[in-house]
């Protein structure tokens, strides 16, 4: 057998039997160790988030200006801000707001995009090439400066910047799709499925999108990075989120004129956005490795 | 293919290290050159804390920084560290009658071309600045200028203006001669009369570079040179006096100060400036109109704390909108102090009580919320709002701070979508309260944001404009501070700081609050 977490789960029926459908997939997740560490640090880092508010010591606006830029102790694990409030309830809430962002535009992107590249690519014609051009618009500009665009004119807000980035991200799913689609339209099975009657909606949900979707949900994993890395960036230029939210890149850019006098106020929201940039791009990797053996890699990027 | 590639990589990787190592070494003897070249010379390197954008004289930012920091020009009129007027290129000025005013001038100044300063070149400059710049135009009021003699100016106003004397202290009013002209009438480069003379301005770097004036009439000057850099980072200007490529700046971020003034030959003394932070009070929303509410706002933000942690005490805790070393402030006033007990007395009162225990006030099941809108251009504003905020919310008002570009300021406040604005405020533009006053709380005023009106206030403004007598002047003057700080039409927080940061061997320097932001003055000297 692979491994003895994968033989304990599968005796707990956690896990697919090997020869089920999914299994072998299971299997060999389990034989990579990097991928394992990184799901084992996303489970932890999803656990944190789902339960800051009960795990953080402090109310992270609490402002305490008397005990302000103290490094890591015993009362304050991570030390103190520029205002007194606790770092460590800070990025503990922080990861909740950062990750629960981060899920949002990449649903909303995957849909939307998933809805128009079938569409480009199972129709064809006028409808293909109207949804390409657009595709080709969106992609045409520079994310980040496309998406402080938009938040600076809807301004901001937690909604307006799940809005922003998901209009920036849409895109690229919309293209991976289309050619997805275009491949897969060409298949017997599809093909078999036309002549014996079946609608196109049918054919789409049944036979098109679960034989598409592995590439897309690769790109999803290691786009939930990059979503993170983009929130903080627009934090970080000081148009993401209202100042009382507390957000990794708002910390860090707040820290950073702190930079010599306490530098543990920029180090730490550093880490923790290294971190969960790190645990999806290994998840994301790994899943392009396993689903696509043949694939050399580096295209995703 | 692998290994074909390594020796190249190998080749390229040597090459770029050269090359970096090369140019690193330019750099170096480069600027060991320029101090072996002038040797113990007197060159000051200043850090300006703006970029500098333009020289000219008789703009806003460019006369700010050619009269006071870079000491080329200077006004007729000057000020005392109080800032009570003194002569400057003018000896003494009299009003004749209620819209004439004659000016005398000196009779040993000469510019730096070498010919000699009349009133016909003052007369010159006025007009010059009155037609380039709108805002001198609206302070001075001047209706025609006739040249008497040689050393006599005389002005009429085309209304009463008390304070024409002090705006001729602004910088932009300083003395330009007519060779600072080309023959199209183009503004080429400024010819003042000041300590130091107009040399080079680099379009491409920015760098302004000035040369001791040797016929000075003030006397001896301090300095040879005197390089002006901008830089508008202020980790930036920090780093460069550390390392030290500059002699003197201003304003490093003030919580470096302490450090910085710890280092070996670097020392950094604070000052007040006079600008103040003050939040203005939407006085147009329901719970703000009533009086108690904006006391017990007072009462409820701790100014020493802010200034303590926030300020790093760049800047003081301030009771009125005039600093109390200036002539004319009501020197009675005291910063109102923390005094949760009587906000919550004051808001009880007024009927705010938090009824559903949530912490926060409420009345008529109105719960008392408001924003605080500031911007981020000065970095102590942001986190200032902030700690007001959460001492707010324990006298149980919610507090919720939005930090905007200025164009979504300017658009809230124009549909009188706001509660609460905190910005920095210059106060001493002109050296006369009747400047700041009148545009702050009379009814219609330009800056009287919270659309504050008491016909009191009103009257005795109006009453004071037609006073010459200073010291009557000021008595009115100090009636509206003390009507004023009674009813907080706005929330005066705390005086503006500002830290001069320099080399131990920069001497002679003396600060001057009157400046706008600080002054260098001809007796500076460098001494190794």
């Amino acid at each position: 057998m692979d491994n003895v977490f994968a033989d304990r789960f599968r005796r707990e029926d956690f896990l697919p039997q090997p020869g089920e459908y999914g299994g072998d997939f299971v299997k060999r997740v389990f034989q990579r160790k990097d991928m394992l560490f990184a799901l084992a640090a996303l489970v932890l880092f999803a656990g944190v988030a789902l339960f800051a508010p009960l795990l953080s010591p402090y109310d992270p606006n609490a402002i305490d200006l008397k005990n302000k830029n103290l490094g890591p102790s015993e009362g304050h694990l991570l030390g103190t801000d520029y205002l007194g409030r606790d770092l460590l309830s800070r990025i503990l809430i922080g990861a909740r707001i950062s990750l629960s962002i981060a899920f949002g535009v990449v649903l909303i992107s995957l849909f939307v995009g998933i809805a128009a590249g079938c569409a480009a690519g199972y129709y064809g014609g006028l409808v293909d090439e109207s949804v390409s051009r657009v595709i080709d618009i969106f992609l045409s500009f520079p994310g980040v400066i496309f998406a402080l665009t938009i938040v600076g004119v809807l301004g901001s807000g937690v909604f307006n910047l799940m809005l922003a980035l998901s209009i920036v991200q849409w895109a690229r799913y919309a293209r991976l799709m289309r050619g997805q689609v275009l491949t897969l339209k060409k298949q017997e099975f599809v093909l078999s499925a036309v002549t014996s009657g079946a609608g196109d909606f049918h054919i789409i949900r049944r036979h098109i999108v679960p034989n598409a979707i592995a590439p897309l949900l690769v790109l999803a994993t290691i786009d939930l990075g990059h979503v993170i890395l983009s929130i903080a960036t627009l934090s970080f230029l000081g148009i993401g989120l209202p100042a009382d939210i507390p957000e990794w890149g708002a910390m860090l850019s707040a820290g950073k004129e702190f930079m010599r006098t306490a530098p543990h106020q920029t180090i730490f929201p550093g880490l923790a956005i290294t971190f969960v940039v790190v645990i999806f791009s290994i998840l994301g990797d790994g899943i392009r490795d396993i689903l696509d053996p043949h694939h050399e890699g580096g295209e995703m990027y | 293919m692998k290994e074909k590639n390594t020796p190249l990589c190998i080749f390229l990787i040597t090459l770029l290290v050269c090359a970096s190592l090369l140019s690193s070494g330019c750099t170096g003897t480069e600027g060991s050159e320029v101090t072996e070249e002038n040797p113990g010379s007197n060159t000051l390197v200043l850090g300006e804390m703006w970029e500098i954008d333009s020289i000219n004289a008789a703009d806003g930012d460019g006369g700010t920084l050619i009269c006071e920091k870079a000491a080329i020009t200077e006004t007729l009129v000057g000020a005392k560290p109080d800032f009570s007027l003194k002569p400057g290129l003018a000896t003494s000025w009299e009003q004749l009658d209620e819209n004439i005013w004659e000016f005398k001038l000196r009779n040993d100044v000469f510019f730096h071309d070498g010919s000699k300063m009349t009133a016909e070149e003052v007369k010159d400059s006025l007009e010059n600045v009155i037609a380039e710049n709108p805002r001198v135009d609206s302070m001075l009021k001047i209706a025609s200028m006739e040249v008497v003699d040689d050393y006599t100016l005389r002005i009429e106003t085309s209304e009463l203006n008390p304070i024409l004397p002090g705006v001729l202290h602004y910088p932009d009013t300083a003395v330009i001669s007519p060779s600072s002209f080309n023959e199209a009438g183009e503004y080429v480069k400024p010819v003042g009369t000041g300590p130091y003379k107009f040399e080079s301005f680099d379009e491409q770097t920015r760098v302004l570079t000035v040369v001791k004036n040797e016929n000075w009439w003030g006397g001896e000057v301090g300095l040879d040179r005197m390089v002006l850099k901008g830089m508008p980072d202020p980790n930036t200007r920090a780093m460069a006096i550390e390392n030290g490529e500059l002699d003197f700046t201003v304003d490093v971020l003030y919580s470096e100060t302490d450090r910085i003034n710890k280092l070996e030959g670097i020392n950094v003394e604070k000052y007040k400036t006079p600008r103040v932070y003050k939040i203005d009070v939407n006085l147009g929303n329901e719970p703000l109109e009533d009086v108690r509410v904006r006391q017990a706002m007072s009462c409820a933000i701790d100014r020493y704390e802010i200034t303590e942690h926030i300020l790093y005490k760049v800047g003081e805790p301030a009771a009125g909108p005039f600093l109390p070393s200036m002539v004319w402030a009501n020197k009675d006033l005291q910063p109102y102090t923390r005094d949760l007990e009587k906000a919550d007395e004051l808001l009880t009162e007024a009927g705010w009580v938090d009824t559903d225990g949530d912490g926060i006030r409420d009345k008529d099941g109105k719960t008392l919320r408001l924003n605080l809108l500031t911007y981020s251009a000065r970095p102590g504003l942001p986190p200032m709002a902030q700690a007001m905020a959460a001492q707010l919310k324990e006298a149980g008002i919610d507090v919720e701070t939005e930090v905007l570009e200025m164009g979504a300021i300017y658009d809230r406040r124009e549909k009188g979508n706001w509660d609460l604005y905190l910005a920095a405020y210059n106060i001493a533009m002109v050296p006369d309260p009747e400047y700041v006053l009148s545009n702050w709380y009379m009814t219609g005023g330009p800056d009287n944001g919270p659309g504050y009106s008491n016909p009191e206030v009103d009257s005795l403004i109006m009453d004071a404009r037609k006073l010459t007598d200073l010291e009557e002047r000021y008595q009115k003057f100090n009636e509206v501070e003390a009507i004023v700080y009674e009813e907080q039409p706005m929330i005066i927080v705390a005086y503006y700081g500002c830290a001069i940061v320099k080399k131990d061997y920069v001497k002679g320097y003396v600060f001057d609050p009157t400046a706008h932001d600080y002054r260098i003055n001809a007796d500076m000297y460098i001494e190794k």
